[in-house]
């Protein structure tokens, strides 16, 4: 090709040269490909899987809550109300002295007690209540050691009252000229207080915003900006900080009460620790004379006096400008005061509720891979971060009662920043917000 | 058996490993040749075409068909190697315009050359240079449009590329000289 005094051939003459061209890439490269895209691809499991674990141990805990409850809630809601004559020998409705209350299905449980009773029934049923009468009766239960000591003369509080056979052994009911017993639906005890421990996970979206990020001359430096330490001036060109935080998980625990206003009125409070985990992504990393790692440039750490030292002009060494992932690992103390309104109060429980949190900042991990350096940042003056900062919650508690004080709780809930997590002069914002969903016990003072 | 693009795109889509493997097969040859154009090392090289091809395999279903699969691909290698050359940018001063001495346009023949002298040129340019360049001759990109894409002035951009090109003169003419009678061995 002959040479051209225009310029327009000139760059032609380079694009037909290298219009086609290749070359083979090493080997290895498809290698390290293949590595990253097989962490990328765990490290979305791995976010996912966190929050199945939640989810699916919440379903198994409502489906084996719903089978207890299904099993369980009629008979053990319903009593037989035995009365019992004084004269064991001649039974006269006319001499009731005494009453006592004994579960269905101890009844249920063994079938010779149901036999014993149901043998002797001589009546029917008047309205939505079963009454039966019968003439005085002794009967024998074997085998059922429970059914024996609930039904002992002692427990139901009439021993020394009644005039009891003495031929009767310890083996023999020792139980009653009845009269009558009816089934009656009795309500548990109303609960005022109670305590309980839980736990919980729920989406962390920071809901991040970056304003103004320059590595910025001492001289131009702005408060949003990501500046070195001291007044030694830093090369205006250099790209913008470009950072973003991703959606993480949350993980809590702790412990709350409450206590019943009214009826329907529930108002409930605890304290918790709570560790929410992010991704934040920068674009520049600096290297300094005194640490072996880079140490990233965000708006996070543009105030930590450690990292500032380390930042000053005479001991940076490189910019690097490259994509680096943070791991973020917050941490709270959180007091959560919320109302509840309870829409079904029995066995089963339902309750709508929303509150307010109070989250004590307490720390803040910023972590990446081993060529750079990890950086805490702690609560304080130098922190961009509120010492205190507060949530709004909203959620839909359900509880089943377990046993006799015990309760299982599930609450799906979601939570929003009502104020920033971020001081009003840092370079950046973040209002978190996520869904999650508690689960716990929950003991009952009666 | 030779895919097409679709099915290694639809195979992309689905997070195949193989149709992956595929696709940097077919073009990877090609996109190494474009990273080590903007390159001085090949490591640079090298890490800018590992993470290409990774944006590549991420951003899979956002292309669209209204330009070709290796344009696309094309693209994403060269925005990649410039976000590892800002760094430089900043490292080697700008020049103005006016500081350049107008180099006079002499006849010059790249005919003489093989892709491999031709690439160590490139690289041999000042990291700057290097860049606009290949941004200008090569990509066919404005000086505006490049002054955009590097957050610089359009003049720094032109005046980088004058600089560039009088490089290049200069060294074509030394090897023209020195190669002279080996014309045509490439």
């Amino acid at each position: 090709m002959a040479g051209r005094e225009n310029s327009e051939d000139f760059e032609r003459e380079w694009q037909q040269a290298f219009e086609g061209f290749e070359q083979e890439p090493p080997t290895g490269v498809w290698g390290q490909i293949d590595s990253q895209l097989t962490y990328q691809q765990m490290k979305a499991y791995r976010a996912k899987a966190a929050m199945y674990r939640w989810v699916a141990a919440a379903v198994i805990l409502l489906a084996v809550g719903v089978t207890a409850w299904q099993y369980h809630y009629l008979s053990s809601k319903e009593v037989i109300r035995y009365s019992a004559a004084v004269n064991a020998d001649a039974p006269d409705q006319e001499e009731q002295t005494f009453s006592w209350n004994i579960p269905l299905w101890f009844a249920d449980e063994e079938k010779k007690t149901t036999n014993f009773v149901k043998q002797n029934l001589v009546a029917g049923s008047t309205g939505d209540r079963e009454m039966y009468l019968q003439s005085g009766v002794y009967g024998n239960i074997e085998g059922s050691t429970s059914v024996r000591e609930e039904l002992s003369l002692e427990r139901l509080g009439v021993a020394g009252a009644l005039a009891v056979p003495t031929n009767l052994t310890p083996d023999h009911l020792r139980i009653l000229p009845v009269y009558n017993f009816e089934k009656q639906k009795l309500k548990a005890d109303p609960s005022r207080y109670w305590a309980g421990l839980n736990v919980g996970s729920a989406g962390f979206k920071p809901n991040y915003q970056s304003f103004d990020n320059q590595l910025v001359s001492g001289n131009n430096r702005s408060q949003a900006a990501f500046s070195l330490a001291s007044n030694d001036a830093v090369d205006t060109n250099s790209p913008p900080v470009r950072e973003d935080m991703s959606a993480g998980e949350t993980v809590s625990f702790g412990v709350n009460f409450g206590v019943k206003l009214s009826d329907r009125w529930v108002l409930e409070s605890g304290l918790q620790y709570a560790r929410a985990e992010a991704t934040t992504v920068t674009n520049i990393a600096i290297q300094t004379s005194a640490y072996q790692e880079v140490i990233p440039a965000t708006s996070q750490v543009q105030s930590v006096e450690k990292v500032n030292s380390t930042l000053r002009r005479d001991k940076v060494v490189e910019y690097e400008y490259r994509d680096i992932d943070l791991n973020n690992q917050f941490e709270f103390a959180a007091v959560p005061v919320k109302a509840g309104y309870r829409l079904l109060d029995d066995r089963l429980s339902l309750e709508l509720n929303a509150g307010v949190i109070a989250n004590v900042y307490l720390g803040n991990k910023l972590s990446g891979s081993d060529d750079v350096a990890s950086i805490t940042i702690g609560p304080g003056n130098e922190s961009p971060y509120r010492d205190l900062s507060f949530s709004g919650l909203a959620g839909v508690e359900m509880g089943y009662q377990l046993f006799r004080n015990f309760d299982v709780v599930v609450e799906p809930n979601y939570r929003r920043a009502l104020s920033p997590l971020t001081k009003q002069n840092s370079g950046f914002r973040a209002n978190p917000a996520g869904f999650g969903l508690m689960t716990g016990i929950r003991y009952n003072f009666n | 058996m030779a895919f097409s693009d679709q099915e290694l795109i639809d195979g992309c889509c689905k997070g195949e490993r193989k149709a992956q493997r595929e696709l940097y097969n077919k073009y990877s040859s090609q996109m190494y040749a474009v990273a080590m154009r903007y390159s001085k090392m090949q490591q640079e090289a090298e890490d800018i075409l590992q993470e290409s091809f990774l944006k590549v395999f991420q951003n899979i279903e956002k292309f669209r068909k209204d330009s070709s699969l290796p344009y696309w691909i094309k693209r994403i290698v060269v925005n990649t190697a410039l976000n590892h050359q800002r760094s430089k940018l900043y490292l080697y001063p700008m020049v103005d315009i006016s500081d350049l001495n107008n180099q006079s346009d002499t006849e010059l023949t790249l005919s003489s050359f093989g892709h491999k002298e031709l690439m160590e040129m490139i690289r041999r340019l000042p990291t700057g240079c290097q860049v606009i360049f290949n941004l200008y001759a090569i990509e066919g990109y404005k000086h505006h449009e490049i002054a955009k894409m590097l957050e610089i002035s359009e003049g720094t951009s032109k005046s980088q590329y004058a600089r560039a090109k009088s490089l290049l003169k200069e060294w074509i003419v030394e090897s023209n000289t020195v190669n002279y009678g080996r014309a045509g061995e490439f």
